[in-house]
């Protein structure tokens, strides 16, 4: 890919609004409420923008091209089935505990709701996870980088993470969620000229059906077994493991999504972030999925393009848009293209800095290590706190260069720490018998059950680490990834029910606001029913079941 | 200056310069080759700069600052 001086000053324009929101903000950062919780005073079009865009990273601008390459249009589950469902739950159900209960972040609901032990335990392995995402993003952007540019690894992983700490540094969370918005437009509207253009040539979605395998065009046809689908998964691997645990998992409890609704004005807006962020995502897939299989259609119809080889003569996957790009875009908009994919790794990784930020500051932080420090100190803190997390940022971006999918990898990581969190939440909300103890141990049961299971199974040569002989071996990285999430739920679901009955519960008193039925649920509603969640909700479900039925 | 610091502004003005520079890029470089009768640069021109423009203007006729 040769850029001109025109695609470099295009880049150079983001990089100067990118930092310049980072300055702009910082005269207006003077707390720490302001630093890490953006002074709960965002307005409501920019935490849906910012809700979508925190999870329009790396891995899913190149990680879903690249699974729409390799799985087809079954990877648009992860929309249709593993997103709006679980968001629109959120806006419905769980943003009036959490937003209510005043906590400033997901760990201290859990200290509200349980104990200190629980909210710490959630805490540090929420803090291992985010800095564990944010290295995979780097490590995604130097690839593309390195492969683009020319740029050797090291030295764009410097560039680029200089980059996002310079402006999560210096506006913190309000900083991170202007740019995100920023970033939303620009990979949108960066990369749908190439699935313009290339649904054109290819014949439109008729043309994709014409000259690929029937089991790539159908979202739900070919899950009667493992082996009739390109995923690897069957229909109860799917439905449990992305539809329920996996999805609820990530989209109910991981604080880097939540934190979005939870720095909303009033409890209003909080409920309807979710809600309204729904109706854009259920329209991604056409911008992030499509360009893998018009590459995959592209390919095998003789029209110049070839799809991005490994050095073993294997796919590469991951450079499927990189690639597209480069084939499609004459210097200028490639310029613009090429801004976009950086974008939504800067996206993807300061979404995971400012949370990171937030757990540590205030979950382990303030509560273990310093608790009445003047705010100036936990300011500060938080500041300090962007650096720390940035460098560890580098040092696991070079853990990610074993694995040959990202998406996949992702899910693994998912899978051991989101899926028993959504079993302990939701005991937690809708079950007052619920207890801190068991709580706890399910949390770390379900956490050892995701391990355990990852250690005796084996997919695409990983896992198994535990026997000489795996007990079952996958299909794919992605239908061993969904078990481990059903495993995982079921045992901490399980362990922490019957942990409950040995420990006295809270009282009635001491729920109120935090337990479905000790108060009734405020979702701030007023106003015609656009402004409802609920009417919204049931809106956005049924586009998204036609688009489900539309894509069968 | 208050409108400025509004959030559309910001994005808007981002959005219009790039779609100025595609213009330049459009102009200067030939625009590049024509795929399936479109010419990228030009097409990616018009979108980035209407986009752009219309949420300065929304900025611009807007009560308060979306973001204050």
């Amino acid at each position: 890919m040769k850029l001109t001086a025109i695609d470099y000053l295009i880049i150079g324009v983001y990089f100067v609004f990118v930092l310049g929101i980072g300055f702009f903000v910082k005269r207006r950062t003077k707390s720490s409420s302001d630093f890490l919780m953006s002074g709960r005073s965002v307005p409501l079009w920019i935490t849906a923008l910012a809700f979508i865009s925190a999870n329009l990273g790396a891995q899913e601008v190149i990680g879903m091209a690249a699974s729409g390459a390799k799985y087809g249009i079954m990877t648009s589950h992860f929309y249709w089935l593993g997103a709006i469902p679980a968001m629109l739950f959120l806006g419905v159900f769980m943003m009036p505990f959490y937003y209510g209960s005043r906590a400033r972040s997901v760990p201290e609901y859990l200290v509200l709701r349980f104990d200190e032990k629980t909210r710490t335990f959630n805490a540090i392995s929420f803090a291992a996870m985010t800095v564990f995402s944010s290295g995979v993003s780097l490590y995604a952007l130097a690839i593309l980088l390195q492969t683009v540019l020319g740029w050797s690894f090291n030295v764009s992983i410097l560039l680029s993470a200089g980059i996002v700490m310079a402006y999560t540094f210096l506006g913190g969370l309000t900083s991170a969620v202007y740019n995100e918005v920023l970033q939303f437009f620009l990979i949108v509207m960066g990369i749908a000229p190439i699935v313009y253009i290339g649904l054109h040539q290819v014949g439109g979605w008729e043309g994709i059906v014409a000259n690929l395998d029937a089991p790539m065009t159908h979202a739900w046809g070919y899950m009667a077994t493992e082996a009739s689908n390109p995923m690897g998964v069957n229909l109860w691997q799917m439905a449990l493991g992305l539809g329920f645990v996996l999805s609820f998992g990530y989209w109910c409890t991981d604080f880097l999504v939540v934190q979005r609704a939870m720095i909303a004005r009033n409890m209003s807006a909080a409920c309807r972030t979710p809600v309204l962020a729904a109706f854009p995502k259920m329209f991604l897939p056409f911008i992030v999925i499509f360009p893998g299989l018009i590459a995959l259609v592209l390919s095998k119809m003789g029209l110049g393009f070839e799809m991005p080889m490994k050095a073993d003569g294997r796919v590469d996957y991951d450079l499927t848009l990189p690639s597209l790009l480069a084939h499609y875009y004459p210097s200028g908009i490639l310029g613009v293209g090429l801004t976009a994919l950086i974008a939504s790794f800067m996206s993807g990784m300061a979404g995971n800095v400012t949370a990171f930020n937030t757990v540590w500051t205030y979950d382990i932080y303030q509560a273990h290590i310093r608790k009445d420090a003047p705010d100036s100190h936990y300011l500060a803190v938080g500041r300090a706190t962007t650096v720390v997390g940035i460098l560890i940022s580098i040092a696991t971006a070079y853990l990610a260069r074993s694995f040959n999918n990202i998406m996949d990898l992702l899910q693994l990581v998912f899978g051991f720490v989101n899926a028993p969190l959504f079993a302990t939440f939701m005991l937690g909300m809708f079950w007052k018998r619920a207890t801190g103890t068991g709580a706890f141990w399910g949390l770390i049961s379900g956490t050892t059950a995701a391990a355990i299971t990852h250690g005796v199974t084996l997919a695409e040569g990983k896992g198994g680490w535990l026997t000489a002989q795996p007990v079952h071996e996958f299909q794919s990285t992605m239908g061993q990834a969904f078990l481990i999430a059903i495993v995982a739920w079921t045992v901490c679901f399980i362990v922490t029910v019957v942990f409950s009955f040995f420990e006295n519960p809270k009282n009635a008193k001491d729920l109120e606001g935090l337990v479905y039925g000790f108060t009734p649920v405020d979702r701030g509603v007023v106003g015609p029913w656009y402004r409802r969640v609920v009417p919204l909700s049931i809106i956005a479900i049924v586009c998204t079941a036609a688009l489900n039925f539309i894509f069968w | 200056m208050q409108r400025l610091s509004d959030l559309r502004f910001v994005i808007g003005a981002f959005l219009t310069i790039l779609g100025l520079l595609l213009f330049v890029a459009h102009f200067t470089e030939g625009g590049g080759e024509a795929v399936q009768g479109v010419r990228l640069n030009w097409f990616g021109a018009w979108l980035f700069t209407l986009v752009g423009g219309a949420m300065i203007a929304l900025s611009v006729f807007s009560k308060d600052p979306s973001n204050e």
